[in-house]
């Protein structure tokens, strides 16, 4: 508010030389003052708006929250096997599941990574990805693409 | 994705094709075949007792597609395709001259098919899947 009020005299300090320009700036300031005005009435708005989205902040936080505890095991996995050489090839156990990352071939010339993720207790079905141009398995890994809403 | 499907109870597969990841093989000249091997291979290493889906993502789709229509004794319970490339990109704009090359040499150069012709012609050199393909 302080700055547009020092712009506006400012500007009309400015050209005081000139009366039609004069004028023209008179009118800027004026249009700033109603900018002010209308400024104010839109905080009162937004400060009767701000319970909803405070709510709907909270809300968001909380799924947040949700979803990093439910990733937290899958990130950590996932980072580990970015970081750490080590964990290239074995077995890996989570709370939920189980890694597994080996290599297949069906030449001796020729060896393919393979995953498999196991869950301990739940067997529904099996699924077999196969990635895309420019792309490897790994990035099904990354990628948290939920289906479920 | 994985990790959504996994939490859900299904055993998920992942496999590096030939040229991809940290598999073997130098990247972007495998032969249709080859890739359907690698996949062949895959398929080994899942259990018969649960039913079987297969997910195919962009190029993947369509090998996966081509796949099963030239071996339809695999038992599956249900096939996911995601940006699968059946045709030329209308949005993209290819030029007709890159279109009128790809349909005339793609029914030469398996490469040229399998990772840059973006038609029914990657499926082959014999008409018949590409027939097949256009039908279904």
């Amino acid at each position: 508010m302080l700055s547009t009020k020092a712009t506006s005299s400012r500007i009309s300090l400015k050209y005081s030389g000139d009366e039609s320009k004069k004028t023209k700036v008179e009118s800027v300031g004026i249009i700033d003052i109603d900018q002010e005005s209308e400024r104010e009435e839109f905080d009162e708005q937004s400060d009767e708006m701000s319970l909803a989205e405070l709510e709907k902040k909270e809300k968001m936080k909380e799924k947040a929250e949700l979803n990093k505890q439910l990733d937290k095991t899958f990130n950590d996995i996932s980072y580990i096997f970015m970081t750490d050489e080590t964990k290239f090839i074995g077995e890996f156990k989570t709370d939920e599941y189980k890694v597994t990352r080996d290599y297949i071939s069906h030449t001796k010339h020729l060896r393919l990574h393979y995953t498999k993720l196991e869950h301990y207790t739940k067997r529904v079905a099996s699924l077999a990805i196969i990635h895309g141009y420019a792309e490897h398995s790994a990035r099904f890994l990354e990628v948290k693409c939920n289906f479920s809403p | 994705m994985a990790d959504h499907f996994v939490r859900q109870g299904f055993v998920v597969h992942l496999v590096d094709l030939r040229g991809f990841g940290f598999s073997g093989g130098s990247h972007g000249v495998a032969k249709i075949e080859e890739l359907h091997d690698d996949i062949k291979l895959l398929l080994e290493q899942v259990d018969t007792d649960l039913p079987l889906f297969l997910y195919g993502h962009s190029i993947g789709a369509s090998l996966l597609a081509s796949f099963l229509m030239r071996n339809k004794w695999i038992h599956i319970s249900g096939v996911i395709l995601t940006s699968a490339v059946f045709g030329f990109a209308q949005e993209r704009n290819i030029n007709w001259m890159k279109r009128s090359l790809i349909r005339a040499l793609g029914g030469y150069f398996e490469v040229f098919k399998a990772f840059r012709a973006f038609s029914y012609f990657f499926l082959g050199s014999s008409n018949f899947w590409k027939n097949q393909q256009h039908d279904d």
